[in-house]
C-alpha cells in the first residue's frame, strides 16, 4: 500500500474516533495548508454526509487577506458550519496588552481566543493540523493530547497511546486536542495535497511582494509592518512555505507559480519549514514546548 | 513508496539516539537550521563538533538532563520506504514507553554496545518485543570502533544475541555490525570492516518484508460512529462507519450484530461515498443494513452463522502504567478497538521477572511496569479473538474509572 494511503487512512480512522467518542468535537481551521488537508480528509471520509462537526478559526486580526478568503470560499464548497472567533475580542474582554514592536504578533494570544471558544461551544475535542516533524516538543505530543481547563500541555503526563486504540475519556473541563496527521512529514502533506488536486491559497505560488529583510528572511509589508529607517524596501518574487500570521510569517524568494514547481523548491531546500518562515520559534530553544504548556495547538 | 514503523530499544549509553541521528543526518532529513542549533548546543554541553544524539531530545528537561523521558517520533525516507521511528527510552523504569512504542512497529532496532555484549536490559527488551509480536528483529552491535572492528567480537556476541533471542522466543534476527558514530554499516558500506558481507541497517530496514494486507478468514467489522446526517437530502440515511479488520463484506450478504447477535442483510456498502458492490481490503467503510437496528459505537458486525456469544472471562498479559497499584477485584474500564466495558481483574495468576523470564506466583499487586497475567471478567462480552487472524481482538487496553488514565495494555491469550 501506498504511503499516502496508509496515512490517509490513519488520519480517517482517527477523526472517526472522536466523531464517535466526542460530543462537541470541532475541526481548527485556518486556510493553511495543513488544515486543509485535514478538511479534505474528513470531507471525504464522511460522505455522502457533510462534515458532522464544525470548523473552527482564530481570527488574530493578522491572518493573510488570501487566506481567510479561502477559509470563507473552501468551507462554504464543504457545505460546512464555519465558526470564527476573533483575537481581538479576547484582548478586550481579558484585558489583555497588544503585543509590540516592529513585528507585533499575536500568535501567542490565539491560546485565549481558543480557550473561549471552547467554553462558549462546550468543545470536548480540537482536531489540528500539527505534525511532529515540525518542532522537537511535537514530535513528542502523543496523538490524542488531553488539556486541562487552562488548556495546558503536561509532556511528563501523557497517556501511553497503544496500537490504534485511542482513551478519549476526559473529566468536566478538559478537552482532547488530536492531532490526525502527526506522523505526516511537511513532503507528504504536499504530495497528499498534489495527488488529491486540492486547491491552495494563491499565496502559496510565487507572486510579487513588497518585503523587507530580517535577518535571512523577507517579510512582506503590510498595514502591520512599516518600515523603518535602514531597512531596504525591495520588490520580490516570493511565496509562502507555511501560512501563520502576517506578522510572524516570513515569505521566501521563489519562481513556483505551478504545484509540481513548489515542490521541486521544497525538496531542495536544505532549511526547515519552521525555520525558513516562522519568526516566533527563533525566541528560544524551547519556544513551541513553553507556548504549548500554555495552552497553544 | 509504502512505510515501516519500526523501534530502536537499547540502554542510554547504548548509542541508540546516535544511530537514529545518523540515519536522519546521512538521508538529510536534518535541515541546516536544526544542525546549526545543535552544533551550538553540542559545544554548549560538552564542547563537541556535532551531537547527534541530542537530535531526539525534544523537552528541556531532556535537554538538561541528557535523557529520553518520553517516546520520540522521527522520519525520514529513501526512495524505496518511508520510515518512522519510535524512539523508546532505555531507563528500566520505563518499560511502558517502550510497550507503547512497540506496539505500532513492525520491526525493532536492539542497541547492543560491543564492548558489553548482551546484558540485562538487552533481555528486558527482547521479552517485551517477542510478547508485542514484533515480527522483525534486529540487532546493531555498536561501537565496532572500540573493539577494533574485530570479527571474533562480533561472532561471539552474534551467539549471544541469538541465545538471547531463543530464549525470548523472538522471530530469528538480523545481526549487524556497527559503529553508530562514525557511521559504519549505518546508511552505507565499511572499510572497516571487510570481513563482513551483509546488509547495512538502512538496507536491511529497506528491504524487510512488510504485510499490510488484511487478513483472511472471518468476516470482522468494528463500528466506529453511527452517521445519521438527518439532513433534508439524506434525511433516513444511517451508515454504520468503521475498519474492516479482517474478511470482507459484501452487498446482499447477512451479517450478524455482536453482541446483540440480531441478524441483518448489507444494503449498501461505500467508501469515501463511492458505491460498492463489496469491500476490498482494509479501510473504512459505511455501511448500510435493510434492517432498523439498534447498533450503536463498539458493535461488531461479524459473519453470521459464526460469532457465538463470545467471551466475558478470559486470562490475558498486562503490562502496567500506572503508579497507582493494580489489585484482584479492582474495577476498570477495558477499551478494545472502539468497544468500551466495565471489567474487573478477578484474579492475578503471576508476574514474570524480566531478568530471567521466571513467573512469580500469584503476587499481592501489580506495580507500575510489571508484566503480569490475569484473569479478567467483563460487563460486556468480547468477540472470540483465539482462533482468528484479526490480531485487534487480542489487544485492548484499560482504562482508570476516576483518573481516566491509561492504565494498562491488554493482550488477550
Amino acid at each position: 500500500m501506498n504511503h499516502l494511503d496508509t496515512l490517509e487512512r490513519e488520519a480517517m480512522h482517527i477523526m472517526l474516533e472522536v466523531a464517535g467518542q466526542f460530543a462537541q468535537p470541532a475541526l481548527l481551521f485556518s486556510g493553511g495548508k495543513d488544515s486543509i488537508v485535514l478538511a479534505h480528509i474528513a470531507s471525504k471520509l464522511f460522505r455522502p454526509s457533510v462534515i458532522p462537526f464544525p470548523l473552527l478559526h482564530i481570527d488574530t486580526g493578522h491572518n493573510f487577506p488570501e487566506a481567510l478568503f479561502f477559509r470563507d470560499a473552501y468551507s462554504a464548497g464543504l457545505g460546512a458550519r464555519l465558526i470564527v472567533r476573533y483575537v481581538s475580542d479576547s484582548i478586550e474582554k481579558h484585558g489583555l496588552s497588544e503585543p509590540q514592536g516592529k513585528f507585533p504578533s499575536r500568535n501567542g494570544l490565539q491560546s485565549y481566543t481558543l480557550l473561549d471558544a471552547i467554553e462558549e461551544f462546550g468543545f470536548d475535542a480540537c482536531i489540528g493540523g500539527a505534525r511532529r516533524d515540525e518542532e522537537k516538543a511535537r514530535a513528542k505530543e502523543r496523538i490524542f493530547s488531553v488539556r486541562d481547563e487552562f488548556g495546558t500541555w503536561d509532556p511528563k503526563n501523557q497517556r501511553p497511546e497503544l496500537w490504534n486504540i485511542y482513551n478519549g475519556h476526559i473529566a468536566r473541563g478538559q478537552n482532547m486536542r488530536v492531532f490526525p496527521i502527526s506522523n505526516w512529514t511537511e513532503l507528504d502533506v504536499w504530495h497528499y495535497i498534489r495527488r488529491e488536486g486540492i486547491e491552495l491559497p494563491s499565496i502559496y505560488f510565487a507572486h510579487e511582494r513588497e518585503v523587507i529583510r530580517l535577518g535571512n528572511r523577507w517579510m512582506a509589508t503590510n498595514r502591520f509592518i512599516q518600515p523603518e529607517a535602514g531597512d531596504t524596501v525591495l520588490r520580490k518574487k516570493v511565496r509562502y512555505r507555511t501560512v501563520g500570521d502576517m506578522t510572524c510569517t516570513a515569505a521566501v524568494e521563489s519562481e513556483a507559480t505551478t504545484l509540481d514547481a513548489v515542490i521541486a523548491e521544497i525538496q531542495a531546500s536544505t532549511i526547515s519549514e519552521r525555520g525558513e518562515t516562522r519568526i516566533d520559534d527563533q525566541i528560544s530553544e524551547a519556544a513551541m514546548e513553553d507556548r504549548k504548556k500554555n495552552g497553544y495547538f | 513508496m509504502d512505510i515501516l514503523r519500526f523501534l530502536t530499544a537499547g540502554s542510554v549509553d547504548d548509542g541508540k539516539s546516535t544511530l537514529i541521528g545518523r540515519l536522519l543526518y546521512d538521508r538529510r532529513q536534518i535541515f541546516s537550521d536544526q544542525l546549526e542549533l545543535l552544533r551550538r548546543q553540542s559545544k554548549a554541553r560538552d564542547g563537541s563538533e556535532l551531537d547527534l544524539a541530542l537530535l531526539t531530545d525534544g523537552l528541556r528537561a531532556e535537554r538538561a538532563q541528557g535523557i529520553t523521558i518520553d517516546v520520540a517520533y522521527k522520519y525520514f525516507s529513501t526512495p524505496k520506504r518511508k520510515f518512522i521511528i519510535a524512539d523508546a527510552p532505555g531507563h528500566v523504569q520505563y518499560t511502558r514507553n517502550m510497550v507503547t512504542a512497540a506496539s505500532t512497529a513492525q520491526a525493532v532496532i536492539f542497541l547492543i554496545d560491543a564492548r558489553k555484549g548482551v546484558i540485562e536490559q538487552t533481555r528486558r527488551h527482547l521479552y517485551i518485543a517477542a510478547m508485542m509480536g514484533i515480527r522483525h528483529f534486529i540487532f546493531a552491535i555498536n561501537k565496532m570502533d572500540l573493539v577494533g572492528y574485530s570479527e571474533a567480537v562480533y561472532q561471539s556476541i552474534c551467539l549471544q544475541c541469538r541465545q538471547a533471542v531463543e530464549g525470548a522466543q523472538g522471530p530469528v534476527p538480523l545481526l549487524i555490525p556497527v559503529a553508530a558514530l562514525p557511521g559504519d554499516l549505518v546508511t552505507g558500506p565499511s572499510a572497516n570492516m571487510p570481513w563482513y558481507h551483509g546488509p547495512s541497517i538502512l538496507q536491511a530496514l529497506e528491504e524487510l518484508p512488510v504485510v499490510q494486507d488484511i487478513p483472511p478468514g472471518e468476516t470482522c467489522f468494528h463500528v466506529q460512529y453511527v452517521n445519521r446526517p438527518q439532513s433534508a437530502n439524506l434525511h433516513d440515511f444511517r451508515g454504520y462507519m468503521g475498519s474492516l479488520l479482517s474478511g470482507e463484506i459484501i452487498v446482499g450478504q447477512q451479517v450478524q450484530v455482536f453482541p446483540s447477535q440480531q441478524v441483518a442483510r448489507v444494503k449498501s456498502i461505500r467508501m469515501e461515498g463511492v458505491a460498492r458492490e463489496r469491500t476490498l481490503g482494509t479501510g473504512i467503510y459505511t455501511i448500510e443494513l435493510e434492517e432498523e437496528l439498534d447498533i450503536t459505537r463498539g458493535d461488531y458486525l461479524l459473519r453470521s452463522e459464526e460469532s457465538g456469544e463470545g467471551n466475558t472471562e478470559f486470562t490475558a498479559q498486562l503490562c502496567w502504567f500506572s503508579e497507582k497499584a493494580g489489585r484482584a477485584g479492582m474495577k476498570v474500564k477495558l477499551q478494545q478497538n472502539s468497544m468500551l466495558t466495565r471489567a474487573v481483574i478477578t484474579g492475578i495468576l503471576h508476574s514474570v521477572n524480566l531478568d530471567d523470564y521466571s513467573h512469580n506466583a500469584a503476587p499481592e499487586q501489580i506495580n507500575l511496569n510489571d508484566l503480569v497475567s490475569v484473569r479478567i471478567r467483563t460487563q460486556q462480552p468480547m468477540p472470540r479473538g483465539e482462533d482468528s487472524n484479526t490480531a485487534s481482538l487480542k489487544q485492548a487496553i484499560l482504562i482508570d474509572e476516576v483518573s481516566n488514565q491509561t492504565i494498562a495494555a491488554v493482550l488477550i491469550d
